[in-house]
């Protein structure tokens, strides 16, 4: 039972591992830089191993979530501020994720965009309204397996196997233009930020409270994050690989998701682009479905309501009224004609902001042996948890100045 | 235990707050003016590349037998893409004072269009889709072209 509890959570990791703006950011690295950014898909996914791992711990061990740890520790007046933050970047990545399900949806069926972006939010709601917790996880997290034909489209693609091990190496761009360096520094921090958005730590150390972990699951927790994770950064990195193979000599920059099915049609053929499109529309529904409780969680947390999906209507009343509203305003946010692209771009820069925040709580309270007891930070997880600690601060203070020097990452 | 974490806390998120407003509005207040010649080049460079995507949607069409209802909305999709691109390039052009520039650009821009709307709107033979795609790459190249006499920025 142990065993399928864990195969189960690592393949639902896997699959929930690239949304839209991993997918989007990744394909355009590859296509302007080829392989040269590919180390910060390793460092990413070394970030989300540290944090998620603690956020796991966490809330194995003290069950207390993210946002409890944001008031506790930062404060009412910072907390709240972080808790708008949060939001507001759930928001903009609902909708973007949102959008990106009606566009492929409408690749799919030639039905009009608008109405498939109402119909979106009413098959989302109904599955958070319907699916038990661990359901929404296994559905939307399995069928986003699909997305591992970017993986056999990238391998079939036919890289330089050694540029691509290259690429692992820090490196910047040979021979680039100052402009080509800020570019690049813009998707250094771009793609680190789509690795390790922060809703994936509030949803996991609230799914692990849903999921009613004990210290027992504390070694669950480690194997889940740490294999998961090093599996989904495969995509992450596949993609990367299909950008450069597939669209950098043509100049193409991935502004669709239809561009990503395109890429895996032309190395792979009909099915792969088939098993593409259906990839895309669970994970991107999976991730919606993510930022939208996540928004949920946050809120209640931070006020102290009762939450969880566990709970019904009557006992969480405004636990199910926040998710409620959140997805009907990134749907609404959508349906006002706004691209969810260039929402993408928009959210992923403001998102690396609010890290720092939401990492630093979760440092202090892993490190601390009186709370923690035994299940406390070691040296190790404190060494990685402050590098990249201070890493996300430095990322945070370069995000909005590479946005407007970069012109939003156009050049 | 509360009070002590927000002290420092507050005091750190205070300051890293600060930092992240002041790096923005250090950015923007160091910013170069809104380079015209930049605007232009960008929007050529996005034109170039949904340019570039149609003529490999064309040529993946003809080659790998994608389902139809792809290809059709992904033109669709491509199309309202590109054609805010052709208006933005005979803008911006004009805002350079390179008229000629973005009128070129346009009307390479609208013979792609055209030939995005003909992938778009029928089954197409394996000829016409040899024509749409040769189409492409004669527009893209001729984009190419433009691009390059518009001056690189510098920074």
């Amino acid at each position: 039972m142990k065993v399928l509890e864990i195969f189960l959570g690592i393949l639902t990791s896997v699959g929930g591992f690239v949304e839209i703006g991993e997918l989007t950011f990744a394909l355009n690295a590859g296509s302007k830089f080829d392989f040269a950014l590919l180390w910060v898909v390793v460092l990413g996914t070394v970030g989300i191993i540290v944090y998620g791992e603690m956020a796991g711990r966490i809330a194995a061990v003290r069950k207390q979530p993210v946002f409890h740890l944001i008031r506790e520790r930062d404060g009412l007046t910072a907390g709240l501020l972080t808790l708008i933050a949060a939001n507001l970047v759930n928001l903009l990545t609902c909708a973007a994720e949102v959008g990106g399900i009606a566009l492929v949806w409408q690749l799919m069926t030639g039905w009009a965009y608008r109405p498939l972006v109402a119909g979106t939010f009413v098959l989302l709601a109904l599955a958070v309204w319907l699916l038990p917790f661990k359901w929404i996880e296994r559905v939307f997290g399995l069928f986003g397996l699909s997305m591992v034909v970017f993986v056999a489209a990238a391998i079939a693609s036919g890289p330089q196997w050694q540029q691509v091990v290259g690429g692992f190496v820090p490196q910047l761009p040979k021979a680039a233009t100052s402009s080509e360096m800020w570019l690049y520094a813009y998707f250094a921090v771009a793609l680190f930020s789509s690795i390790v958005l922060p809703y994936e730590t509030y949803f996991y150390a609230s799914g692990a409270i849903e999921d009613r972990w004990t210290t027992k699951d504390v070694n669950l927790n480690r194997i889940i994050i740490i294999v998961g994770s090093v599996l989904g950064s495969l995509l992450c990195i596949a993609l990367v690989v299909l950008g450069s193979q597939q669209l950098s000599a043509r100049a193409i920059e991935a502004q669709l998701p239809g561009t990503a099915a395109l890429a895996a049609g032309v190395a792979l053929g009909h099915w792969a682009l088939i098993a593409a499109l259906l990839g895309m529309l669970f994970a991107f529904g999976g991730a919606a479905i993510e930022t939208t409780l996540s928004s949920a969680y946050n809120l209640a947390q931070f006020f102290g309501w009762p939450w969880g999906k566990f709970r019904k209507p009557r006992e969480a009343p405004r636990f199910h009224v926040a998710w409620f509203v959140l997805l009907l305003l990134s749907t609404l946010l959508i349906l006002s004609g706004i691209d969810p692209v260039e929402v993408v771009e928009y959210s992923i820069v403001f998102a690396v902001v609010t890290l720092p925040f939401t990492y630093f709580p979760m440092l202090v309270i892993a490190a601390d042996k009186r709370v923690m007891k035994g299940f406390a930070n070691g040296s190790l997880s404190n060494a990685l948890g402050w590098s990249f600690l201070v890493l996300t601060t430095i990322a945070a203070l370069a995000a909005i100045p590479l946005l407007l020097i970069t012109h939003g990452g156009r050049g | 235990m509360r009070k002590q974490g927000s002290s420092w806390g507050l005091w750190l998120a205070t300051a890293i707050s600060a930092l992240i407003v002041l790096s923005g509005a250090y950015a923007e207040m160091t910013r170069r003016p809104a380079n015209a010649q930049d605007e232009l080049r960008i929007a050529l460079q996005e034109l170039r590349s949904q340019v570039e995507e149609s003529g490999l949607l064309a040529t993946h069409a003809k080659n790998g037998q994608p389902p139809r209802e792809f290809v059709r909305e992904h033109a669709h999709q491509l199309e309202k893409h590109m054609q805010t691109s052709v208006d933005d390039v005979r803008k911006k052009g004009d805002r350079a004072g390179r008229t000629e520039v973005g009128r070129d650009a346009a009307m390479r821009g609208e013979d792609a269009l055209t030939s995005l709307r003909r992938l778009r709107s029928q089954p197409a033979t394996a000829a016409t889709l040899d024509a749409i795609a040769s189409k492409m790459e004669s527009s893209s190249r001729e984009l190419s072209r433009l691009l390059s006499a518009v001056p690189q920025p510098r920074r």
